[in-house]
């Protein structure tokens, strides 16, 4: 009877720290109140931006007030990516609420959303493989700023649902979408629609400006706040590798940026326990820092860093942003542009 | 035919405890002081389920999030798709012990 038998599993070849494993279960521990007061906060800025777009109807203060509502808007992707991965809340029935609304919000499925995502972090940045990884190293300057700006993301995103609801799974989506779901899908995908041609019709039939206002212009003038911060997660950073600090970012941000972004600046972290909740990252970066290259230390840096990369691989194709990894047993990648 | 796992007080207390035994792996589990035994790995892709988090009656894989009700093997939350097979366990003599049938090919597939 052997205690710790070999066995290829989807983890065996990606690097892990080394961390105790009572401190890890600790850690994994599940509450409802931290995604509550994060939820809280998250829609009392709505609630703030929103007033302002009330009151500033018929001045041009609609224009910032719109923009800084829709900003606040966009960081649906956060809780709707929390509860894709279960973590969110302890009430299971809480999480599947708030995944479906925040989700609505962003524009994805819940299912497409839990499968993609999950085929991410079992091929996390492996070109071709990993279903959300949409563009590869070189990066090009246009696709930096389409990512950054977000809009590029709609119109695909659009056409997904409109083929989902049409029954209609991409061969390459099969790979990730077990048969048994697609009924599921193709049903969420016709309730997504239809929760949007009701907005719409809303406004056209209520000759309103209410859904135009508050949901749909907002999410397209303010898709760029979350998209900077999805952006910084792996752009630039080296791919096809099998260790989450070399194609992974981790960043220090703000109290505010945090709990709109659900802690999402812990994505090394993340990546390497997707079963430890969002309020333990900072605890599990605690745990490990030793062994994880030094973070971003800021948005703007991050940023910096992929638009120096992105001119270092115009020079050199092959170039990526490298974090070098602490200790002398974690060697360096072959190429890189340095933090 | 009766099989011994491990000791029982090898398997902690609403946690999970890896166990492999002529080269299969499972989890062998105490929650609310009952004994459950499923196989080792995850339904949806190749996970070891006793990396993962137990939340009252549920495992969790450590990968993807899955979840599976202990007792009965059903699924609880995607992507798990597939139930986990669940074993009829025995305490005999301080040690944990499954049922599986000799003439039944099914089970958690034999390690590498």
């Amino acid at each position: 009877m052997a205690s710790t038998p070999s066995v290829d599993t989807v983890k065996s070849a990606w690097w892990e720290p080394r961390i105790d494993r009572a401190v890890l279960k600790g850690l994994m521990k599940r509450s409802d109140w931290p995604g509550l007061y994060f939820l809280g906060v998250w829609v009392g800025l709505l609630l703030v931006t929103g007033l302002a777009i009330h009151f500033s109807r018929g001045t041009w203060w609609v224009a910032p007030a719109v923009i800084a509502y829709g900003v606040v808007l966009g960081f649906a992707y956060a809780p709707s990516h929390e509860c894709a991965h279960g973590t969110a809340f302890r009430t299971r029935w809480l999480n599947e609420a708030v995944l479906w609304i925040s989700s609505f919000i962003w524009g994805e499925s819940p299912t497409h959303r839990r499968f993609a995502h999950s085929h991410h972090h079992t091929y996390t940045w492996h070109w071709k493989v990993d279903a959300q990884m949409g563009y590869s190293n070189p990066v090009s300057l246009r696709t930096y700023l389409g990512d950054v700006i977000g809009l590029v993301e709609f119109l695909p995103r659009l056409k997904l649902t409109l083929r989902h609801a049409r029954g209609r799974i991409l061969e390459r989506e099969r790979v990730y979408l077990p048969e048994t779901q697609v009924p599921t899908l193709v049903r969420e995908a016709r309730i997504l629609l239809a929760g949007y041609l009701a907005l719409l019709a809303w406004a056209v039939i209520g000759q309103t400006w209410v859904p135009l206002l508050y949901f749909f212009i907002p999410r397209f003038a303010g898709a760029f706040g979350v998209f900077l911060f999805i952006t910084s997660q792996h752009m630039a950073m080296n791919q096809n590798v099998y260790d989450h600090r070399l194609n992974s970012r981790s960043m220090t941000n703000s109290w505010l940026s945090r709990v709109l972004y659900w802690n999402m600046n812990y994505h090394i972290e993340h990546h390497l326990y997707p079963s430890v909740p969002f309020h333990a990252l900072p605890a599990l970066n605690a745990a490990i820092r030793d062994q994880l290259p030094e973070p971003s230390p800021s948005l703007l840096a991050a940023h910096l860093e992929i638009l120096r990369t992105i001119a270092a691989q115009r020079r050199d194709p092959s170039a990526f942003a490298c974090h070098p990894l602490p200790g002398a047993a974690s060697a360096p990648p072959s190429s890189g542009t340095g933090a | 035919m009766w099989v011994t796992l491990c000791p029982v007080d090898r398997v902690p207390d609403d946690d999970v405890v890896e166990v492999s035994c002529d080269g299969k792996l499972y989890c062998a589990y105490r929650i609310a002081g009952q004994h459950y035994v499923t196989d080792g790995l995850c339904t949806h892709q190749v996970a070891r389920l006793a990396e993962g988090y137990v939340l009252d009656d549920i495992i969790e894989c450590p990968m993807h999030n899955g979840r599976f009700h202990i007792p009965t093997g059903r699924v609880e939350g995607p992507p798990a798709c597939e139930p986990l097979r669940t074993y009829r366990v025995r305490v005999e003599k301080d040690e944990l012990e499954i049922w599986i049938d000799p003439t039944s090919s099914s089970g958690p597939p034999p390690l590498q």
